[in-house]
């Protein structure tokens, strides 16, 4: 879709309700992707609105190489770093740990500790993968990383909690 | 195949990022290969749990898209690609008004000045009548002077000594002397 700011107020109008129809298609899963980090549950909103104003503002690019939802989810990743540096006093290291939304599942406390203990990166990925369910290629739009390193993250990922999970299931 | 080849295909499986015709050779090979088909039923149930683990139930946004500040931004926007257009203009012709005062500057510092030609009494009178064409350009004293020149051959021409006379087409001329 062109998204050419020199528009007429008609074509404006068209602009608006297009940014409406993916607030309602990605909307919900970009709130919960701010909800489940504990330092922007509670500004998740704020920064959801936040999120499509920028993507407004970057125009142009709503014809993005990937798909719209990862151009969205890598605006919203930013938007949140950003809150977060706004939050945090200087100097203190951040805290990018889950939030849980609901009550907690006793049976899944294992898996959610191994989870959080995960190198950042590799949990951003996983996140992205099981959470929003968006392929390498998307995920890889996201963080702004080559699609091997998104691979190699998650294999990574994958093997570090089936190795704390279940430490005696080596591969033969 | 490499026990490491296998078992990144097998995560590549879990995860769903398995081409459709890759996970068909897999399946087949798993099928002769039960130590490699428990390995993928745990890797698959590690992700299925971690997938349950991470899962959280959709929200839907309280408050509607903010459409307000996105108008105004996209105005915004619009007004600022009308202001960049104007200013690419106004540099241009600031450019051009630059360079042709420059041209102009130029001229004016090195002005050709013609005396006129004592020989030629008609063009001194246009160049005290206007003094302007004695300077140099086009309507130029020079320029006036040169072309009344070719017209009026000079007394010592080869044009008036000799006569060229060309009996026959088949014979080579003959040059005469006028004098």
């Amino acid at each position: 879709m062109d998204c050419h700011p020199a528009v007429s107020s008609s074509l404006m109008e068209t602009h608006i309700d297009h940014w409406e129809q993916l607030y309602r298609e990605v909307g919900p899963s970009l709130l919960g992707y701010f909800r489940r980090q504990a330092a922007l549950a509670s500004s998740a909103e704020d920064l959801l609105q936040d999120t499509f104003l920028r993507a407004v503002k970057r125009n142009n690019r709503l014809d993005p190489p990937v798909s719209r939802r990862a151009y969205l989810f890598g605006i919203a990743r930013h938007v949140g770093i950003d809150a977060l540096r706004r939050q945090r006093p200087p100097g203190e290291p951040a805290s990018e740990a889950a939030a849980p939304a609901e009550p907690e599942d006793e049976r899944l406390e294992p898996m959610r500790l191994a989870i959080d203990a995960l190198p950042a990166g590799q949990r951003e990925a996983l996140l992205l993968k099981l959470q929003q369910e968006l392929s390498y290629e998307e995920i890889a739009a996201v963080l702004d990383i080559p699609v091997g390193t998104v691979r190699s993250r998650l294999h990574h990922a994958v093997r570090r909690l089936r190795e704390q999970l279940n430490p005696q299931s080596e591969p033969s | 195949m490499k026990p490491e080849t296998l078992e990144s295909l097998l995560i590549d499986r879990a995860l769903g990022e398995l081409a459709p015709e890759v996970d068909e050779l897999l399946a087949a090979h798993l099928a002769l290969d039960p130590v490699a088909a428990r390995h993928a039923r745990r890797l698959d149930a590690t992700v299925r749990q971690a997938r349950e683990a991470a899962a959280a139930p959709l929200t839907v946004p309280q408050r509607p898209l903010a459409v307000d500040r996105l108008q105004s931004e996209l105005k915004a926007q619009r007004w600022r690609v009308l202001a960049g257009e104007g200013m690419r203009l106004a540099a241009c012709l600031a450019l051009g008004l630059v360079l042709g005062w420059m041209g102009h500057a130029g001229n004016r510092a090195a002005p050709v000045v013609m005396a006129p030609n004592s020989t030629s009494p008609a063009l001194a009178g246009i160049a005290l009548a206007s003094p302007a064409a004695a300077a140099g350009g086009f309507w130029s004293l020079a320029r006036l002077e040169t072309a009344q020149l070719r017209r009026t051959p000079t007394a010592g021409s080869a044009a008036e000594r000799y006569r060229l006379r060309w009996n026959s087409p088949v014979k080579m001329p003959l040059v005469e002397d006028n004098q």
